[in-house]
């Protein structure tokens, strides 16, 4: 007789006789959304709920050794909790994709009942066990400190916060989605069901490099509730990508797996344990073969060729004036040579589409950094007019460039369109981390000369990225890295050469900051060795070269009236001169809006529905909090309250393509489309005596474009991009080498979201120190060899004090409401901040990423 | 800076105790025990059962469990250390309180050897370590050992753990 295992679940009891992880059976059999599965491997913490008053990890409690326990989930918080949580997390900035909130919400509950008045420590040790990569963690801190506080009747909720009449730019808005993510019904695609859905998932590459010499599905197809497997052979056009078209959906027989994220075929079933039973009866033979494993096995004369066309990916030569000639005559130069590993998102969400037959086509709910941009790859695999293929975002958690390129969208698509049925593709975290592009590995050789006063001369560099099996957006990251690789100053000789080469590693591709936390941190750091030369602190060399309105950057473009870098520097020097001898210090600046000559557009569509402003703009909100963002903006200009504006679904067939969230371009671009549709929607509004409702059924509609030139055109002083961020970190050591407080100044135009931005910097900055310090993706022979929690993720103990400053010129540029993008800018400067700190410390300069023998590396300790 | 609360952990939870246990009191000694072969059930580095940890605590947070071995009662535990100087085999350890997850095994055998000796000790089979997500608990000299900084307590090695080595001190994932 079989056993039957009995426990509590939100006070209800529950009985199964099946043994699972608990996490699997709250939402698979109970439907509990809250409880998200970030990875199922114990690391991440989005599993966690309360069993009988501890706070345990889901993934890791079976129903087996569950019985007799009383289980609490989100779902069964009372109604004061649940409105303390709502209301502490939305004033406090705690929640940004929010895929990690629930658990951290549960995290703090089992912490309260014990402890009423937690101090900080007692807060942070509570969620150690629970990632977050978007906040910094700081934000969920003083959420849980203000639940706290208003679960001891000290502080009382105002309904005002979330109501939001008072919703306009420059505000402490309360971002629209808080309380379904922090209440967990918000729905990400997992936590999607529907009616006959399948579940799909792809049999990858044992090796990095082999020939794949058969398939063998009998066994797997024999099974009950197999629906099929497919090969290559099965998809129309087996090239996707985002850019290049390079990107096999499926390596065929006969061919040559490029990485172990490639597929070879992909099993669907009735229900996921069946799935997982037929994948292991897939029967693969290879032959294995000697895999490319670095950039110099790729440029090897004799190297295999990964793709057809050779190892050589992508070039970039970035030039201007004569860099050799003013070197030569500099006062001072130097010349290092700087290594940084692949690094992975490690957003909390792992992959996850659903689709279905639409129409005569595919519809995909889909985790996604931009709807028209999986809409347009997944055509390309059909060979389809694109309207076919209806793709809708829910909600993201997380994506810093590793949700640019498909990975479930067309695999589902493609089997739901061949089955006539709806398909779920979901990732497990192993997946995830081999499959999606990485930061690129870099090797490069720069040389920074200066003047006897140490004004900048010129640069000349090589850059080499390791991009891996695929290009995915190698180009324009490589792009960036050299155009971006001078700084914000003023110099105008370059000499600066890019190459980025295909190995059998992960591929490489979009990720915060884009090539530019590479060649940043190198430049930043020898700019301290050529001040050092000079005589002058690191603060005054950059001050002395800072750009500034009027001025010309490196690349020639005329910095604009906004320019704020100067102010971002006076706002940390007094903290650096006073913290010298253990403090760090870089600027940075970074593109907002992709620019180079490339058609950037943002549109927006306003349309009045039952006297309600819809803001139908399809710009993916993976949790940096631009719904909220283009709410403010219609604030703004109409004077309306937060009810009666809505972001309308992001999906192809009703938001208009603004783009992909890329480039810290969403507030800007799209910002620009919303705010200038919305001053329409004003007008009209003031006709009708401030009547809404009057104008139902209208629309009014935006598109936002400014011309860039590209790069290398023949333009004197060309216009890169609409505009840049700039941006100085001060980095400040104890003398054990703990970070202890970074000071993050930044010039991001005119601020919409006070808090957003902070949480923003403060996400940044800790994603920038972990690159910096702990962070690593060791590979061997193309396979990687990190778990989630061994890639060296920060946690809530490790949290140095993060003082996001931001500086807002009086000469703003009117796009946009004069916001200027911040996305990427907040993990540039950290890295080189740190390794300064360092070198103050002891002298010892670092020349590879993460930085070796600190205090977070194991061994040695530093003292002043 | 605060000091982090510790909690003292003895790493046995085997019956190779030499008698009978023995409460507290002056002829509470097992260093006095090192020299008389082990009680059945044990490995020959085990908890003695003489109860001189239990002695020396100034809050009475320690007692014997039925099987003659030492445990330790996280609520009355202070962490001030005395228990950790007293014991003649270095059995125990403080760790950070918030370190749930502990394996009590202290024992050198080579697994088969351990299999036979005791049924609470930890066969160095390596599943633990396979098993964690951070890369916190290893295999060395043949038994579990969790490296404290790296550990977040998330039970995974103690939910895998075929023996029950690894204890939660909430006796949720695994027992006490």
């Amino acid at each position: 007789m079989p056993e039957i295992y009995q426990f509590t679940v939100n006070g209800k009891l529950c009985a199964t006789e099946k043994n699972k992880p608990l996490l699997r059976y709250l939402r698979d059999d109970l439907h509990l959304y809250s409880v998200k599965d970030g990875c199922s491997e114990g690391a991440c913490g989005t599993c966690t709920i309360i069993v009988d008053g501890v706070a345990v990890k889901s993934c890791v409690l079976t129903t087996k050794r569950a019985v007799g326990r009383t289980i609490l989930t989100v779902e069964g918080l009372s109604d004061l909790e649940k409105e303390a949580f709502v209301y502490a997390f939305g004033t406090s900035g705690s929640v940004q994709c929010g895929f990690c909130i629930p658990g951290m919400v549960m995290a703090g509950k089992a912490l309260l009942d014990k402890n009423p008045s937690p101090t900080e420590e007692e807060v942070k040790t509570a969620i150690r066990g629970n990632v977050c990569r978007c906040t910094g963690y700081r934000k969920i801190i003083e959420g849980i400190l203000l639940t706290a506080s208003i679960l001891r009747g000290e502080t009382k909720i105002d309904p005002e916060a979330e109501k939001g009449d008072d919703f306009g730019v420059g505000r402490r808005a309360f971002r629209v989605d808080v309380r379904k993510k922090v209440l967990g019904y918000g729905k990400y695609p997992d936590d999607i069901e529907m009616e006959g859905m399948l579940h799909l998932s792809a049999v990858r590459s044992k090796y990095a490099r082999a020939r794949v010499l058969s398939i063998d599905a009998s066994e797997a197809l024999a099974m009950p509730g197999v629906v099929g497997v497919l090969t290559a052979e099965d998809v129309p056009n087996n090239k996707v990508g985002h850019i290049q078209q390079d990107w096999d959906v499926m390596i065929p027989v006969g061919s040559v797996t490029r990485c172990v994220g490639d597929a070879i075929c992909l099993v669907t079933a009735e229900t996921e344990e069946i799935l997982e039973k037929a994948k292991k009866k897939i029967r693969i033979e290879y032959e294995v073969l000697k895999p490319v494993t670095s950039i110099a096995e790729a440029m090897a004369p004799d190297a295999p060729k990964v793709h057809s066309g050779g190892n050589l990916c992508q070039t970039r030569h970035v030039t201007r004036g004569d860099a050799a000639a003013a070197l030569a005559s500099s006062a001072y130069t130097v010349t290092k040579s700087f290594s940084t590993p692949f690094t992975e998102h490690a957003f909390l969400e792992p992959e996850c589409a659903v689709s279905f037959p639409y129409k005569d086509g595919v519809k995909i709910l889909s985790t996604d950094q931009g709807v028209y941009d999986t809409r347009k790859e997944v055509a390309i695999m059909f060979g389809w007019d694109p309207h076919r293929i209806v793709v809708e975002n829910q909600l993201v958690g997380g994506g810093f460039g590793g949700k640019e390129d498909v990975t479930v969208q067309h695999i589902s698509a493609l089997a739901a369109w061949i089955y006539k049925r709806p398909v779920k593709a979901r990732f497990t975290r192993q997946e995830s981390i081999n499959f999606h592009p990485k930061r690129h590995a870099m090797e490069g050789t720069f040389t920074l000369g200066c003047d006897e006063n140490g004004i900048f001369t010129a640069l000349d560099c090589d850059i080499y990225f390791d991009t891996g099996a695929y290009a995915s957006l190698c180009g324009p990251v490589l792009e960036r890295a050299c155009t971006h690789s001078t700084g914000p100053y003023c110099y105008q000789n370059t000499d600066i050469r890019g190459y980025g080469y295909y190995t059998n590693n992960p591929p490489a591709g979009a990720f915060r900051g884009f090539g530019v936390c590479q060649s940043e941190f190198a430049l930043e750091t020898m700019i301290n060795l050529l001040a050092e030369k000079v005589g002058i602190s690191p603060w005054e060399i950059r001050y002395r070269n800072a750009i500034e309105p009027g001025k010309v950057l490196p690349n020639g473009q005329i910095a604009d009236c906004s320019t704020a870098l100067k102010e971002t520097l006076l706002a940390v020097k007094d903290v650096y001169e006073a913290n010298r001898g253990h403090a760090g210090i870089a600027c940075a600046m970074k593109n907002s809006g992709v620019g180079v000559g490339l058609p950037d557009k943002g549109r927006a569509k306003l349309k009045i529905v039952d006297g309600v402003c819809v803001i139908n703009c399809a710009a993916s909100d993976i949790g940096q909090g631009c719904a909220t963002v283009f709410c403010q903006d219609v604030a703004e200009a109409t004077g309306l309250p937060l009810e009666k504006i809505r972001m309308g679904s992001g999906s192809t067939e009703e938001a208009p393509d603004s783009g992909t969230t890329s480039g810290s371009r969403q507030t800007l671009v799209s910002g620009e489309a919303v705010r200038v549709a919305a001053i329409a929607l004003g007008s009209a509004l003031e006709e009708t005596g401030g009547d809404l409702e009057a104008l139902n059924g209208q629309e009014f509609f935006y598109e936002y474009f400014e011309p860039t030139d590209k790069l290398g055109a023949n333009v004197r002083n060309p216009k890169s991009h609409i505009v840049y961020g700039f941006a100085t970190h001060v980095v400040i050591l104890d003398d054990e080498g703990r970070v202890k407080e970074v000071y993050a100044a930044h010039d991001s135009g005119r601020v919409i979201n006070p808090i957003s931005i902070q949480g923003q910097i403060e996400g940044g900055v800790l994603m920038g120190m972990g690159y910096a310090l702990t962070e690593d993706f060791p590979v061997k022979e193309g396979v990687p060899q990190a778990k989630y929690g061994t890639l060296g993720l920060l946690r809530a103990p490790q949290i140095p004090d993060i003082h996001a400053i931001y500086v807002e010129k009086e000469t703003l540029l009117e796009t946009a409401y004069g916001a200027k993008g911040i996305g990427e800018i907040a993990t540039i400067p950290t890295a080189p901040a740190v390794q300064g700190a360092y070198y103050a410390l002891d002298g010892v300069f670092r020349t590879k990423l993460p930085l070796e023998d600190t205090f977070y590396c194991k061994g040695k300790k530093v003292s002043n | 800076m605060k000091r982090r609360k510790r909690t003292a952990v003895i790493r046995c939870a085997g019956g190779g105790a030499v008698r009978p246990p023995q409460a507290g009191g002056e002829s509470a000694d097992c260093a006095a025990r090192m020299t008389l072969p082990p009680g059945e059930g044990g490995c020959g580095e085990g908890c003695l059962g003489g109860g001189s940890c239990l002695a020396v605590c100034p809050r009475e947070a320690i007692s014997f469990r039925e099987n003659g071995s030492a445990a330790v009662d996280r609520e009355k535990c202070i962490g001030c250390g005395k228990c950790v100087r007293v014991c003649p085999r270095g059995l125990i350890a403080l760790v950070p309180a918030e370190n749930t997850i502990q394996p009590l095994c202290s024992s050198t055998l080579p697994g088969r050897e351990t299999r036979l000796a005791c049924g609470a000790g930890c066969i160095g089979c390596g599943i633990c370590e396979r098993a964690c997500p951070a890369g916190a608990i290893r295999v060395e000299e043949n038994r579990a050992v969790i490296d404290q900084e790296k550990c977040i307590a998330c039970g995974m090695c103690a939910a895998k753990c075929p023996r029950g080595v690894i204890h939660d001190a909430n006796g949720i994932i695994s027992d006490v």
